[in-house]
């Protein structure tokens, strides 16, 4: 799919498991380096990488973490 | 039919269970074959779709009563019948109507056990198990007929006992009770309480009133988006295993709702007990020969009488305590191994002479047998 | 949180019981999809037994009722026989569906009643801490099989077909698109339908079974041991050796429970 996409990961739901990182075809997920409250690793967009709007990171995520935004074109 | 709608027939305790049943509402029945309780399950696929209801013979007991669970969620009044062994099975599903507060009658036709025991012959030997056979703490009740009429009386009343107080409700029948033709009357004016759906308006579905009682029942699919939790829970239904005081406070009303409100569940008869000496104490099929023996016992000039349970569980602690008071000697026929009259003996507290009459291997007492027991009491002679 | 999630979770019960990377949230997810491409939320009711399986109907903002070990079964199909249009979905474990519960399980099958079975393969006793399981592979250690297990686990989607089950399939936490299309299907299916769907527990079978693989490794495991239907056809028995198929499985009709039961108060039957 083509157009713009943003990948919003909700910190307060994340457990940091990487099941996201791991599924995204286009590497564009990584480890932020920052961590929730509940002291899971938070993942976040690589600034360099463009996301397609696949949708597979919001579907494997086992928290409803995540939230693929954008239009495609 | 007469004139007010009742109907007279000759049938067996069973029968009359069923026909009580289905007069209170009951649309749902699940069981398992077993002596000498079959004849029900048995009627019920004969009777329930013919009123619009479901008749399903499961796998096991186990299944009976969680698909009665799940009936009474999905809208229907609902029941199952079995003895001994299958009542055992379904144990944690008792438990589990309790905690969840699933109204739902469970008729035990007893026999004599432990183990398979004795298939054919009666016994009143799950009185305890009636009222502890769970684990955890948790008030049930249980009704105990001593005759086809009230096989049928008993069954309307406690589905009426378990609408109210959202408790699973015991029908202690027995083997005789339940084998038993004799005449019953049926239908005419019957006090049946109806399921109320309550107000979704700021609904908290486990939320009590200040007598402690859930207010209707709703069912699921009807709006209230539901949650059931057999875990400890909070008003809303909402796990509360891991919180100290959510979950004594649901613990406490569990027994508070029904030991708190004993006064609207207390059945008994009392016979003759005006100037009694003598009392008997008893229930189910053991009544029977009973009322005999106190009226030859009146007959021969014995200060004699009887006290009749007809709501074993809760015990009726008041009553007896207050019997105590009045007689010198209470005697407690069972088909057992002498249970209920520990609690009578509790109750008692020393005031008057407990004297239990035991019975094992599936024979009713004789007249006689209890007879002789008043007039022991009478003469002063035997103790326990 | 996704739009799903906020729209058909009971937001209340947040957050989740599950383990980080534990597929049952996965799985939850793609019922949620199904769901609300349905539009079927108010006439839906779930049922959950016990084990981290057993909590899924919990977090659902629809008529839910979380029971016994191994009885959800039972309980659903008195849901469903007091009120045959709603849709019952059972929620259940690999313990709680074909060990305490697999006599309601296989019965459930025979009479062909309106549920959806979804059972969820951990492999594992999750919840309890990693004991074997009925579909514990051979060999493998556990809390409770420390020299390797010694039993053979069931293929629970054989079991279910012949014990008369009308719609089959298994699926991976690792195919939510699959997953929400099967949930589509098993749900109109007009019968018993059962869903396996194999996922990771990296807590417990990660630990015991696995060596240690965290959830994207145990995930990508199980993605190497599956094989689509279609291909598992073309190959042989040696290729398939140690290899389990996914997809839909079987599909066929046959008289349902609730419409016999209808028939029979319908009178045509007495
Ligand atoms: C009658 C009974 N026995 C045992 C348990 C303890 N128990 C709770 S969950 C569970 C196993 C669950 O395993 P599974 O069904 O595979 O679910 P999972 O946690 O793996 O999803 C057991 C044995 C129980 N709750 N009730
Ligand atoms: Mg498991």
């Amino acid at each position: 799919m083509r157009g713009s996409f943003k990948v919003l990961i909700d910190d307060k739901w994340c457990k940091g498991c990487g099941l996201c990182l791991a599924e995204c075809p286009k590497e564009v997920l990584i480890w932020s380096g920052r961590r929730n409250a509940k002291g899971y690793n938070l993942p976040a967009e690589d600034p360099a990488k463009a996301c397609t709007g696949c949708q597979l990171c919001e579907l494997i995520c086992p928290d409803q973490a995540i939230r693929v935004e954008g239009e495609p074109q | 039919m007469s004139e007010d709608g009742r109907t007279v027939r000759i049938i067996q305790g069973n029968e009359a269970t069923v026909e009580g049943a289905i007069a209170a509402g009951c649309r749902f029945f699940a069981g398992y074959p077993i002596t000498p309780a079959s004849e029900i399950a048995e009627l019920m696929s004969r009777r329930l779709p013919r009123v619009g209801g479901t008749f399903l013979q499961m796998e096991d007991e186990i299944a009976s009563i969680n698909a009665v669970i799940g009936a009474t969620w999905g809208g229907a009044k609902a029941c199952t019948a079995s003895s001994g062994p299958g009542i055992s099975l379904m144990q944690e599903g008792v438990g589990y109507a309790a905690e969840t507060e699933t109204p739902c009658v469970i008729i035990n036709v007893m026999r004599g056990g432990p183990s398979t025991g004795q298939p054919t012959l009666s016994s009143q030997q799950d009185v305890y198990q009636a009222r502890y056979g769970g684990h955890g703490d948790f008030e049930i009740i249980a009704l105990a007929p001593s005759s086809a009429q009230e096989a049928y009386d008993l069954t309307i009343k406690a589905f009426n006992l378990a609408e109210e107080f959202r408790v699973p409700v015991y029908v202690l029948s027995d083997e005789i009770v339940g084998h038993t033709r004799e005449r019953v009357v049926m239908g005419g004016k019957l006090e049946v309480l109806e399921r109320v759906a309550p107000s979704k308006d700021g609904y908290k579905p486990f939320a009590a009133g200040p007598d402690g009682l859930l207010r209707g029942m709703p069912a699921f699919n009807d709006g209230y988006r539901l949650l059931v939790e057999g875990q400890h829970h909070d008003e809303r239904g909402i796990r509360a295993g891991d919180d100290i005081d959510k979950s004594a406070t649901l613990v406490q009303r569990l027994n508070d709702k029904v030991r708190q409100n004993i006064d609207r569940i207390v059945d008994i008869e009392r016979i003759d007990l005006d100037d009694a000496e003598v009392a008997i104490v008893c229930y189910g099929s053991t009544a029977r020969p009973a009322m005999e023996a106190v009226q030859t016992a009146r007959s021969k000039g014995i200060k004699a009488g009887a006290l009749r349970l007809r709501a074993i569980w809760p015990f009726p602690d008041a009553v007896l305590s207050e019997l105590a008071d009045h007689t010198k000697t209470l005697i407690v026929p069972e088909m057992n191994i002498g249970k209920l009259v520990l609690e009578v003996q509790r109750t008692a507290g020393g005031r008057a002479t407990v004297v239990g009459l035991p019975r094992l291997g599936g024979a009713l007492h004789t007249p006689e047998e209890i007879e002789s027991a008043i007039i022991d009491a009478v003469k002063g002679g035997k103790a326990q | 949180m996704n739009r799903i999630a906020e729209q058909y979770l009971r937001q209340e019960t947040l957050p989740m019981i599950f383990c980080p990377g534990c597929g049952d949230g996965t799985v939850l997810g793609a019922f949620l999809r199904a769901v609300d491409e349905m539009k079927i939320s108010d006439q839906l009711a779930l049922v959950g037994g016990i084990g981290c399986s057993g909590w899924m109907p919990v977090y659902v903002n629809a008529d839910a009722i979380h029971t016994l070990h191994g009885r959800a079964i039972p309980v659903g199909i008195g849901l469903k026989v007091t009120r045959p249009e709603r849709k019952v979905v059972v929620f259940t474990g690999d313990g709680d569906a074909i060990g305490i519960g697999g006599n309601h399980f296989i019965h459930a099958a025979r009479r062909n009643v309106d549920l959806t079975v979804v059972m969820i393969n951990n492999s594992i006793y999750g919840m309890t801490g990693g004991q074997m399981a009925p579909t514990t592979p051979s060999g493998a250690t556990t809390q409770t099989s420390p020299y390797g297990n010694p039993e053979q686990p069931f293929d629970a989607c054989r079991l279910a077909e012949a014990a008369g089950a009308t719609y089959v399939a298994r699926w991976t936490a690792g195919h939510p698109r699959q997953l929400v299309k099967a949930f589509k299907e098993a749900i109109d299916h007009p019968g018993f339908a059962f869903i396996e769907v194999v996922t990771q527990c990296p807590v417990q079978a990660g630990r015991y079974i696995k060596g240690g693989m965290d959830a994207p490794e145990f995930l990508a495991d199980i993605r190497k041991s599956v094989v689509p239907v279609a291909q598992a056809e073309r190959m042989t028995p040696e290729e398939l050796a140690g290899k389990t198929r996914i997809g839909l499985l079987h599909r066929s009709q046959r008289p349902e429970l609730t419409q016999q039961l209808a028939a029979i108060r319908g009178g045509e039957k007495r």
